[in-house]
């Protein structure tokens, strides 16, 4: 980097190869992600990325009931889809169960997770399988519609935070603060192969 | 008027239903199944929401989701449109305790007309003739003492059926119990209902329907008739014409009197049609009362200036029905094909799949009612009807000329339809001198094989 003594414009330097090379690349496995917003916490500082509203471009048109910009279109087979989904079988207004499970949590299959409110009755919305909780993705108080993206939960047998954090698996989840160590342990291969001011070598 | 209305279907139905909500500045709601987002009446409707997956016993019939969609998006009222659930009566009152306007009769004249056997017994009461028919049936024997009476052939119906599943033609005393077995079990398969009971056969007749309009204040007319005898063998109606030709004045009157006094009989309100079956000696008999619009509305509308959509949703939102008895008068003749997705030739098979180029005809004379649109799918869950073209002229003749115009600019491409066939019939002599009734398609136009499903009651 060119040394200068305008701090102004080494400020916005730095800015600049920041965004390049630190948040484009997050940017793109976040877009593959089924989640709407997405914070890395580094040793070098934290970066929140948010998904726009899906547009009247995703087919469905939005209903005039209330949406949250949060709720996730995800499409059977796109790509880079990482996590399973929990869906609203019936029509009405979503309420989460009171104890929503944490970020990484087991669930056991028959675990109520929340409720959609339909005709005067509160529908259970059951993890169905076993799995571990990734995020609950409607607000209370919103209405779904049949099919809508009410809980990112992972099937698998592993727990979310387990794995390899460059497969994009792992929780880069915007409500889970307390993981952030792990977090930071995780993503490290990721971000060494595009912080030239590190000092581990590329790629690992 | 309503603010709001929630359209219980989807197709052409769907999109006919919003057109009328938006001419008459309401607002429309669209239901849809995960296998119709790309619907064009989830594009034209001002809302939309998803109620279950393709199959409609999820989706189109998800009563609870439905009303729940009504709920959320704050409707006025239900247009059930035809099929799924407009004549069910339990809907209609299911809409009635939420507060919800049911498009359409009362639930008790559903539920009277709905079954067979207490709407022939409540036209009875009225003064309208209704085909020589048994109770249900309970034995054999039951099944042979009415035949004797009444002779063969006859038709073993299901009480609780419709398009032509249950049916069975039998000619003789030795086929009888065979034909009561098959009808019974594929009426319990289709309908949970295996009751079935037996008519009088009649050869050949035309199948003549009046089309009602009732207000909620007793004013009941009738908005003419349609002849709608070219069916499939499995007496599905493929093409309907408004009015009939070569009907006898003294005959038409008296249809017409037996429609409203029918409708009065069973404390009827919106649209409604009486079906007839007419024989070759001026004979009339009731055969049943569609207590919805019906899909061949069309044609009555262009002949009649009659818009029946509209005047569905002004009455049941509490206006009064003000044409006249004397203003109903017929112009012209206009005639509805349905292009279906069906192959004509292989015995009506329904295709689904990805449409290829879609083109539509227009110019003079001219009414398209479709949902389809070039690379459209078409899911294999419902009714295989993908358009129908209405002509309409001075005359039949005239119609007839507009509709061989029409269907010839008119391409669908991708999967088997009825195009073709229809074709060939605005071709035939005998439909154009108009000698058409009920068995006329299977007898003259259709191969051996395609007909011969007709003998099964298809």
């Amino acid at each position: 980097m060119p040394v200068t003594d305008n701090h102004e414009e080494a400020d916005t330097t730095e800015l600049l190869s920041f965004v390049n090379e630190r948040v484009a690349p997050l940017a793109r496995i976040f877009a593959q992600l089924p989640l709407m917003q997405l914070r890395v916490r580094t040793a070098d500082g934290m970066v929140t990325l948010v998904k726009a509203a899906p547009s009247a471009a995703d087919g469905a048109k939005p209903s005039a009931a209330p949406k949250s910009s949060h709720a996730p279109k995800i499409q059977e087979g796109e790509p880079g889809r990482a996590y399973d989904t929990i869906n609203a079988e019936a029509v009405g207004v979503f309420r989460p169960a009171p104890d929503v499970p944490e970020f990484g949590e087991r669930v056991a299959a028959d675990r109520v997770l929340g409720f959609v409110e339909a005709l005067k009755l509160r529908n259970p919305v059951r993890a169905g399988a076993p799995c571990f909780f990734v995020a609950q993705a409607v607000e209370d108080g919103q209405a779904v519609e049949f099919g809508e993206v009410l809980f990112v939960v992972e099937r698998g047998d592993i727990p979310p935070q387990a794995e390899s954090a460059v497969d994009a698996r792992t929780g880069f989840v915007e409500p889970v603060e307390d993981a952030v160590d792990e977090f930071g342990y995780a993503l490290e291969p990721l971000l060494n192969s595009v912080d030239p001011g590190r000092t581990s070598p590329p790629g690992i | 008027m309503f603010n709001k209305v929630l359209i219980a279907n989807r197709g052409e139905i769907a999109l006919r239903i919003i057109r009328a909500c938006r001419e008459l500045d309401c607002k429309s709601v669209a239901i849809f199944s995960e296998a119709d987002r790309n619907s064009l009446h989830v594009r034209f409707a001002d809302e939309a929401f998803c109620v279950g997956p393709g199959p409609s016993g999820r989706s189109y019939l998800n009563v609870p989701n439905i009303i729940s969609a009504a709920e959320l998006a704050g409707v006025d009222a239900i247009h059930p449109g035809y099929g799924f659930l407009s004549e069910n009566a339990g809907f209609a009152e299911i809409c009635a305790s939420h507060g919800i306007k049911f498009i359409g009769p009362p639930a008790t004249a559903i539920a009277l007309m709905g079954d067979k056997a207490s709407a022939k017994h409540r036209m009875l009461e009225a003064g309208v003739p209704v085909i020589p028919g048994s109770g249900i049936i309970d034995s054999l024997t039951e099944a042979k003492k009415f035949c004797a009476e009444a002779g063969y052939p006859v038709l073993i119906k299901a009480t609780a059926g419709g398009g032509g599943k249950g049916m069975r033609i039998v000619g003789r005393d030795a086929d009888l119990a065979a034909g009561l077995t098959a009808a019974g079990g594929e009426a319990q398969a289709a309908f949970g209902n295996g009751g079935v009971y037996i008519e009088k056969l009649l050869v050949r007749p035309r199948h003549i329907e009046v089309q009602v309009l009732a207000d909620e204040y007793g004013h009941v007319i009738h908005v003419g008739e349609r002849d709608c005898s070219v069916q499939k063998p499995s007496h599905q109606k493929l093409l309907e014409e408004a009015p009939a030709h070569n009907l006898d004045a003294d005959l038409r009157m008296k249809l017409y009197e037996a429609a409203v006094r029918a409708s009065r009989a069973c404390g009827y309100a919106n649209a409604g049609t009486l079906e007839f079956l007419v024989t070759e000696d001026g004979k009339f008999f009731f055969m049943e009362m569609n207590t919805r619009i019906q899909v061949e509305h069309p044609v009555t509308e262009v002949v009649y200036g009659v818009d029946l959509v509209k005047w569905q949703i002004r009455i049941a939102a509490g206006e009064r029905l003000t044409r006249r008895q004397e203003d109903i008068k017929p112009r012209g003749h206009a005639i509805e094909c349905r292009i279906n997705a069906e192959d004509p030739d292989k015995k009506f098979t329904p295709a689904a799949g990805r449409l290829g180029s879609v083109l539509m005809p227009g110019g003079p004379g001219i009414r398209v009612d479709t949902h389809i649109y070039t690379g459209c799918e078409v899911p294999p869950y419902y009714d295989s009807l993908l358009a129908k073209i209405t002509a309409s002229g001075r005359d039949r003749n005239d119609a007839i000329s507009r509709m061989r115009r029409a269907l010839f600019e008119t391409e669908v491409r991708g999967l088997a339809t009825t195009l073709g066939l229809h074709q060939r019939i605005m071709m035939n002599p005998s439909f154009v001198e108009g000698r058409t009734h009920v068995t006329w398609l299977r007898e003259e136009l259709l191969s051996p094989q395609t007909a011969a499903a007709g003998s099964h009651g298809g």
